[in-house]
């Protein structure tokens, strides 16, 4: 188990697009899934403020989106397609269509538009070990998911 | 019918509406657009940019070669990349450690032995800050759709450019109006090791290297500004003068400038020109170099060789011979109007001759241009009075005539010069030196005394003076200047209250403020 929690860094969930045929493929992977977009430059402070909690949300609601961020100055196409003017700019996508797009660093919108289209997450669990311990076991169960899909329906029904 | 929507939402009138479509129908016919702006910087944006609000099709061409050492920067020119701004951030950063000793004479517990700035910090906010501004030219050149290309643009024949895409296809257009505003690059000295060793503007501010020891050889205002913020930084700087300071600028300010930076320890080599640059079995840098006046040979160890020595027009690659425009000395010749000698190719910001090279003028300049040309307007430049700062950490700031201009116009005998020496309030409690802290008025003698310019050494010089070149503009006279009241404390007021002339030979240094 501990292993596995220091190998999260080697199952980063969030996918920075190369290209607009990166981006499309990507999208059109998604399947049925939300997908949301970061608009993001290497020189956008708060960009890098948000940059952690979006890997975080990227795991929390990995069973209903992912999460894809698209550096403007690589590509430039695509900023102009979605009209992003300032960083970062934040689309919600699913089957293709935009349904929403918004600005700003606030982690807070992030989550509530996750919520709107995903549902709400636990972001802790709670047990009588308190609050340390207790977030572990979660994170530990979201990537033993994506490791072992075959152990995945176990360890769902294990989470209540 | 693109042409009727973009027409009608920059909100001109329904004549001018009319005009403007006939006019462009026409071109549209016999040209790909109606102007084509060569060079993405502060003029050729400026003109870009007010020419689609007239509803003119423009194509906009910016790139930039790399420097011998390997630097690049993103569109909106010197300025925007390795000028003004940048420039203006590393001077405040230097100005800011200046600050922190003085935070100590104010009461604050800062530890201020050994400050050291973090070069690699300091160089990564400032190229994000440029990085940030080179978004937002792009979006708004996107907003205001001005149709822009990475790619340097060269004349075919006089109404024709071509391009070659980054694919590597040569693509040709055609234009009414062709803007050239390629600007200017630094010279390199034509020695030994000047390409393969030595820096330019274009490269420190991206330095990835701390500067260290470093010889600037040039003392215009972008050498002796260098010099400065890296003074300020705490590295070890010294200015090699092939002749004089700040060639151009009003002598007795420029030497009074000189001898400010050499009161805060920056070392001169004066009358000396460099021979050569090697790099030592120790990876430093061995410039020789001779003093012409004393007719000696010597030479120094650096880290870093910074040239300041001049800038260039880029002429070279823009093929003017087969538009049959005319140059001198890499520069393009303009008449009142920034026209060349090709009646429909015009040039405006530092690619033209004989014009001050600043943002401010060519941003001025290319909209007029825009607008006589596609707006019926008849307005010219003024490019007379045109106020300017070196921002040294005390800065020097000007605008309209220096003494010498004004005893060569007018004849000493017609003119008056108001001086004094001033003390800052907030210099008295952390003892800076306010020794050329020393501002002048050059007026007519007679009359209500017009005033024909203003010079002041001090804090926020850039500050202090704009206002003044407006009141200049209006035709400020001695007599309206000393009927001003002052606002107190502040430098500026320094100016209202001019009473010493030089011609009285009275001392200008003050006793205390407030009498």
């Amino acid at each position: 188990m501990a292993a596995a929690a220091k190998d999260k860094t080697s199952t980063k969930k969030v996918i920075t697009v190369q290209s607009k045929d990166d981006f499309d493929r990507v999208v059109a992977e998604a399947g049925n899934k939300h997908v949301l977009v970061e608009f993001f430059a290497t020189w956008c402070g708060p960009c890098a403020l948000i940059g952690p909690r979006l890997e975080e949300l990227a795991q929390e609601y990995a069973d209903c989106l992912v999460i894809v961020k698209v550096d403007v100055d690589d590509n430039e196409d695509l900023a102009e397609e979605y009209d992003v003017s300032s960083m970062p700019s934040f689309l919600i996508i699913k089957n293709k269509i935009k349904l929403e797009q918004f600005v700003g660093s606030s982690g807070e919108k992030v989550q509530s538009t996750l919520q709107k289209f995903c549902g709400k997450r636990d972001e802790k669990t709670t047990t009588a070990a308190g609050a340390g311990p207790s977030q572990k076991p979660n994170r530990v169960v979201s990537m033993i998911k994506v490791v072992s899909p075959s152990k995945a329906n176990v360890m769902h029904s294990d989470k209540k | 019918m693109m042409l009727l929507k973009s027409l009608r939402s920059s909100g001109t009138s329904r004549s001018v509406l009319l005009l403007r479509c006939a006019g462009s129908l026409r071109n549209a016919i016999k040209f790909d657009y109606d102007l084509v702006v060569l060079g993405g910087g502060s003029g050729g944006l400026a003109c870009a940019k007010e020419a689609v609000a007239y509803g003119a099709r423009v194509l906009c061409l910016d790139y930039v070669k790399p420097t011998p050492a390997g630097t690049k920067w993103g569109v909106g020119g010197t300025c925007v990349n390795v000028g003004c701004i940048p420039k203006k951030l590393m001077h405040q950063a230097s100005l800011l450690g200046e600050a922190v000793h003085e935070a100590v004479a104010y009461g604050w517990n800062v530890d201020d032995r050994d400050i050291k700035p973090d070069w690699k910090k300091l160089v990564k906010v400032v190229q994000n800050h440029i990085k940030s501004v080179n978004w937002v030219t792009r979006v708004d050149l996107r907003d205001k759709k001005v149709e822009y290309v990475n790619s340097i643009g060269s004349f075919v024949d006089p109404h024709t450019i071509q391009y070659k895409t980054k694919q590597g296809e040569l693509k040709q257009l055609t234009a009414q109006y062709v803007v050239i505003a390629v600007g200017g690059r630094p010279r390199y000295p034509p020695i030994k090791g000047a390409f393969e060793l030595g820096i330019t503007s274009d490269d420190i501010f991206s330095y990835e290297k701390e500067p260290g020891r470093t010889l600037v050889v040039g003392a215009g205002y972008v050498g002796l500004e260098c010099a400065c913020f890296l003074k300020g930084l705490g590295y070890d700087p010294t200015v090699m003068v092939r002749s004089i300071v700040l060639r151009g600028f009003d002598r007795q300010m420029s030497e009074f400038l000189a001898a400010m930076m050499t009161e805060r320890g920056i070392r001169f080599l004066n009358t000396t020109i460099p021979m050569g640059v090697d790099r030592t079995p120790e990876g430093k840098l061995l410039v020789q170099y001779r003093n012409t006046t004393t007719q000696t040979d010597e030479s120094d160890v650096f880290d870093t060789v910074l040239w300041a020595i001049g800038r260039k027009g880029l002429i070279g690659d823009l093929n003017l011979g087969a538009a049959g425009v005319q140059t001198y000395n890499d520069k393009v010749i303009v008449d009142h109007t920034e026209a060349t000698n090709v009646p429909h190719i015009f040039a405006v910001g530092d690619i033209i001759y004989g014009r001050p090279e600043l943002t401010p003028v060519a941003i001025l300049a290319g909209r007029l241009l825009a607008r006589r040309l596609f707006a019926g307007s008849t307005q010219l430049m003024d490019y007379t009075d045109v106020a300017t700062t070196v921002f040294t950490p005390l800065e020097y700031s000007c605008v309209g005539m220096s003494e010498e201009m004004a005893i060569e116009r007018l004849g000493a005998d017609n003119i008056e010069v108001f001086h004094g020496y001033y003390k800052p309030t907030e210099f008295f409690i952390p003892q800076k030196s306010f020794r050329h802290c020393y501002l002048k008025v050059v007026a007519e003698l007679s009359g209500d005394q017009k005033i024909l310019g203003l010079h002041y050494i001090g804090p926020v010089a850039g500050e202090v003076i704009q206002g003044f070149a407006a009141a200049l503009k209006s035709g400020l006279t001695v007599k309206t200047l000393l009927n001003t009241v002052g606002i107190h404390p502040t430098t500026a007021e320094e100016f209202t209250r001019l009473s010493v002339t030089k011609r009285s030979g009275v001392d200008p240094t003050p006793a205390s403020c407030c009498s």
